[in-house]
């Protein structure tokens, strides 16, 4: 990743409003913010870029690969809820993460999900793929992305256990792991009465959290003058994150002018801290809401952890280590579930737009970090691709591809076909072949 | 290295020392932990999450402040409305020399006075007090434990830290917060600048023992991995002693223990490991077979002659097991990890599966396929033959005569690598482990990472052997951080290849 430079000048004269207006006219006029406004007038609808994952495998392939290849293959039953999105879907096997580094098959899969990177105790060794796109073409949207997972990680968990998305080596992102949680984000439910007392009114709110943000960056530039290199890393990271933060404040006149499609469902309840499967619906529908409302464009979601044996699947990690077939289906079922009702959500009614539905011109990766779990395999995993990135791939087919084939061209092929300006991958410089319809 | 961020315990506890009340940062993202520790720069990061967070945190702590005449009063020193920039001034110095931990810049004074400058009238006569204490608790100074050092003390590889970062260091590690203006005059007066100084700060500083037994134990409790039992749970029908009430039992049974060593002069600190005597509520005397304490609440009790020491403690058998039964991989996996500190490669993919457990395979056979097969068998030579010293013990702790499968204990192991490595049940393990080296600078190694937030190099080999020797000969833990603080690890930070020097 390109390192973020400081230089004090820079800070000092390049905040606030100034950089803002481009940014928001370029938004209002073709990136399509307002939705259903500005999107149906412009050519092309945005590109979405998804990751979404369950964990712990399967107990045996074979209830999840095809058993032909091409169109028209009968759906094996772990798959099964996939079944209506047959045309929306590619399902891909033979495709392996050839990564390493500390623990073992689940710690592997899951820390190179999307990074295709080796691991150390501290994570993954790369930025995630979704995140690569995020950090060049997020700012066309209010988040650049959103990382969201349930509540069922316990604390302190192994690090290369519960993350999936990444912004640099080591750099794990916290998920959103509530859905009060994260319509509180989505929606400002929880920012204009932070300081109510200070200063009711939205704009004057701005206007203090700029000039707050603005000593900020004078402390940052004044420690980067005096610290080394690897010091120095965290005070970029600080950086991007005030950025970020001004870049919100930018966009927060926005809210306003968001379409009748766009306005916020019912608040969820408050947090009781507990899992259920009712909260996970919520997590799904929130997430696909941001990108239908095109609130962001890059967005990651984890299904529980790996290893797991909370959530939504109880005892999956034991069933799949024994092999228990008949029992792990129903599991994964539940598991596939949840994905079929995102896939769900992006092409219903509220999601047409431009070249069809978000779901069309979307690419969504599913899968989980193990293919056998019993086995702890990262090679041919469960892999489904859905969406067609706008029409450039073709849908509705079992791909087999040869054995040894990478995971790191899976992430490129989506990156390109997203849209975003990459010549490489974790090191990965061809795409995977078959996917278009050329 | 990596610049440490406060960790979110470290964080709140510093909020309530600048602003007279503790916020709850539940909105902030949980700390990842590495090596054991929720302190070390490589795996504490900042994010967009975090900022968002802490701007949040911080303006409803401004707004609570602001809302308290008496709290604001003590926090600002004095009547914005009636002083005006003269109490601007002295509060924003005051206020940002204990956030920072450090004397401010002649601009970045001015930087702060602009800042509050910039709050209109509607914002009330306390409005720029506000603006400053929100832009000083999300900047990098306050959040981050910088450490510039002093110009001109330079050793190869080595930069000594200057008085203040000196006082950040004792204070963050004995006292789980920001620095007291007692210790940032010591800082002032040079008091730190050398390692007798230093080493006698410390001491002193753990002597104020209400202060200091919370940080000891987040160091204790972490380097002995007792953390989270309030997530472990058990069946009930399988364990019918089991409830949270005996979880948290055990979790206090471990902390008393520990404080009665970290806090009493000339007990060896590694007596933790065979230690004749425990402390018991009736849930752990029911569990151990104990009378309970008369009168109810904790005494302490010798333990029963199959147990000896912190191994044997339930809070450490029941987390080194699964939810149904035992398996001598955790158990062995512990001692390697927490006692010993060797490191484990991964296991290799496309490992062969086990055969199940079923009625009559004993888990010695069941498991012995880890080391017949050569992918498996050099990590598993060393944590099952450990782990079976532990096999007495059920999955909460309790002590039994036969195993998951009914048959007979076999409780004889090996400490695969070390000399005289044979051992039968775990009261000779503990005194085998008692008289191991390896333990005592594992322990030194789990201090300096919990003191510094950062894992070892080869530079902090010296410091560890000093005090490896400090605990070898019986030394207690007053003593090892004393002599952790004369260190050159704790004195000084690595230099990086690109420093620049001066001040911020």
């Amino acid at each position: 990743m390109k390192s973020v430079r400081l230089s004090r000048r820079a800070l000092l004269t390049g905040a606030g409003v100034v950089v803002a207006l481009p940014t928001l006219d370029a938004m209002l006029t073709d990136r399509g913010l307002l939705h259903g406004v500005a999107r149906a007038q412009s050519q092309a609808a945005p590109k979405r870029l998804v990751i979404f994952f369950f964990p712990n495998g399967l107990s045996s392939m074979d209830d999840w690969v095809p058993a032909t290849t091409g169109e028209g293959f009968a759906f094996q039953p772990a798959m099964q809820p996939l079944e209506p999105f047959r045309n929306a879907i590619n399902v891909l096997s033979g495709i392996d993460l050839d990564v390493h580094g500390a623990g073992g098959g689940h710690e592997w899969g899951t820390s190179g999900f999307a990074t295709c990177v080796n691991n150390s105790p501290a994570g993954a060794g790369g930025p995630s793929m979704e995140q690569v796109a995020a950090q060049q073409l997020g700012d066309a949207t209010k988040f650049r992305s959103l990382v969201v997972s349930d509540n069922t990680v316990p604390p302190n968990y192994d690090i290369n256990l519960s993350y999936i998305s990444y912004s640099a080596a080591k750099t794990p992102i916290p998920p959103i792991r509530t859905p009060r949680a994260l319509f509180d984000k989505l929606f400002d439910g929880a920012t204009p009465t932070a300081s109510g007392a200070m200063g009711p009114n939205p704009s004057d709110l701005v206007a203090r959290r700029r000039s707050v943000l603005d000593f900020v960056k004078s402390d940052l530039a004044r420690l980067d003058r005096v610290l080394g290199s690897s010091d120095r890393q965290r005070l970029d990271a600080h950086l991007s994150g005030v950025r970020e933060l001004e870049r919100q404040l930018d966009l927060v006149s926005m809210n306003q002018a968001r379409s009748a499609a766009c306005m916020p469902p019912a608040a969820p309840p408050p947090d009781d801290g507990k899992y259920s499967e009712a909260s996970e619906n919520l997590l799904v529908d929130l997430t696909a809401f941001a990108l239908k409302c095109d609130l962001t464009r890059y967005a990651s979601f984890m299904i529980s952890y790996a290893g797991s044996s909370m959530g939504p699947a109880p005892n999956q990690h034991a069933l799949t280590h024994a092999r228990d077939r008949a029992k792990t289906v129903p599991m994964t079922q539940v598991q596939v579930g949840f994905f079929a009702r995102f896939l769900g959500q992006l092409s219903d009614d509220t999601a047409r737009e431009a070249n069809g539905t978000v779901l069309d011109n979307s690419l969504v990766y599913f899968g989980s970090e193990l293919s056998d779990g019993s086995a702890h395999s990262n090679n041919n995993l469960p892999v489904v691709l859905a969406g067609k990135a706008g029409g450039q791939v073709r849908t509705g087919r079992h791909i087999h591809y040869p054995d040894g084939t990478l995971m790191s061209k899976m992430m490129l092929a989506m990156l390109e076909l997203g849209g975003v300006p990459v010549d490489e991958f974790a090191g990965m410089r061809e795409p995977l072949e078959g996917l278009t319809t050329a | 290295m990596f610049l440490r961020r406060l960790t979110n315990a470290e964080y709140a506890a510093t909020m309530r020392d600048l602003l007279g009340a503790e916020p709850s940062v539940q909105a902030l993202p949980p700390d990842l932990t590495l090596h054991g520790f929720d302190n070390n720069a490589e795996s504490i990061s900042i994010t967009p999450a975090h900022l968002e967070a802490y701007r949040s945190i911080a303006e409803s702590a401004v707004s609570d402040l602001l809302a308290s005449s008496a709290r604001r009063a003590t926090v600002v020193g004095c009547d914005p409305g009636a002083d005006g920039a003269l109490c601007l001034d002295s509060f924003v110095r005051r206020f940002a020399l204990r956030a920072f931990r450090r004397r401010l810049q002649n601009d970045e004074v001015s930087d702060l006075l602009a800042l509050a400058g910039t709050s209109p009238a509607s914002e009330g006569t306390w409005g720029p007090v506000g603006r400053v204490i929100e832009a000083v608790l999300q900047s990098p100074s306050f959040l981050f434990k910088v450490e510039v050092g002093k110009p001109a003390t330079t050793r190869p590889g080595l930069v000594a830290l200057n008085g203040y970062e000196m006082a950040t260091r004792l204070s963050y590690l004995l006292f789980g917060t920001t620095p007291d203006d007692q210790l940032l005059q010591a800082a002032e007066r040079g008091d730190l600048d050398t390692a007798e100084g230093s080493s006698a700060k410390a001491l002193a500083m753990l002597d104020d023992s209400a202060r200091a037994r919370p940080a000891v134990w987040s160091f204790a409790s972490q380097w002995l991995r007792v953390v989270n039992l309030d997530q472990v749970d058990r069946p009930v029908d399988q364990f019918p002693q089991w409830s949270p009430a005996l979880s948290a039992s055990m979790a206090e049974e471990t902390r008393r223990v520990v404080e009665r060593f970290t806090d009493q002069r000339g007990a060896p600190l590694l007596g933790l490991l065979d230690a004749p005597t425990t402390f018991v509520d009736s849930n752990l005397a029911a569990l151990y077979g104990l009378p309970s304490p008369a009168g109810g609440g904790w005494s302490e009790v010798t333990l029963p002659p199959n147990r000896r020491g912190i191994l044997t403690h339930a809070s450490i058998l029941t987390l080194t097991a699964n939810t149904h039964g035992t398996t001598p991989i955790l158990r062995g996996k512990y001692i390697r990890q927490a006692l010993l500190c060797d490191d484990l490669p991964p296991p290799p993919p496309e490992v062969p599966n086990l055969p199940p457990p079923r009625p009559g395979l004993g888990e010695r056979e069941r498991l012995a396929e880890h080391r017949v097969s050569a992918a498996c068998s050099g990590c598993h030579s060393l944590l099952e033959p450990l782990g079976f010293g532990l096999s007495q013990f059920d999955a909460i702790g309790a002590y039994r005569t036969v195993d998951d499968a009914g048959l007979p204990i076999d409780a004889s192991g090996v400490i695969d690598g070390l000399p005289d490595a044979s051992f039968v049940g775990a009261v000779e393990l503990a005194e085998r482990l008692r008289r191991e080296p390896k333990v005592g600078a594992c322990a030194s190694t789990h201090l300096l990472r919990f003191a510094l937030g950062r894992s070892e190099t080869s530079s902090d080999d010296c410091t560890i052997s000093q005090l490896a020797a400090v605990l070898q000969k019986g030394g207690d833990f007053r003593t090892l951080v004393g002599a952790l603080a004369a260190t050159d690890s704790f004195r000084y930070r690595l230099a990086s290849d690109s420093d620049r020097g001066g001040q911020p």
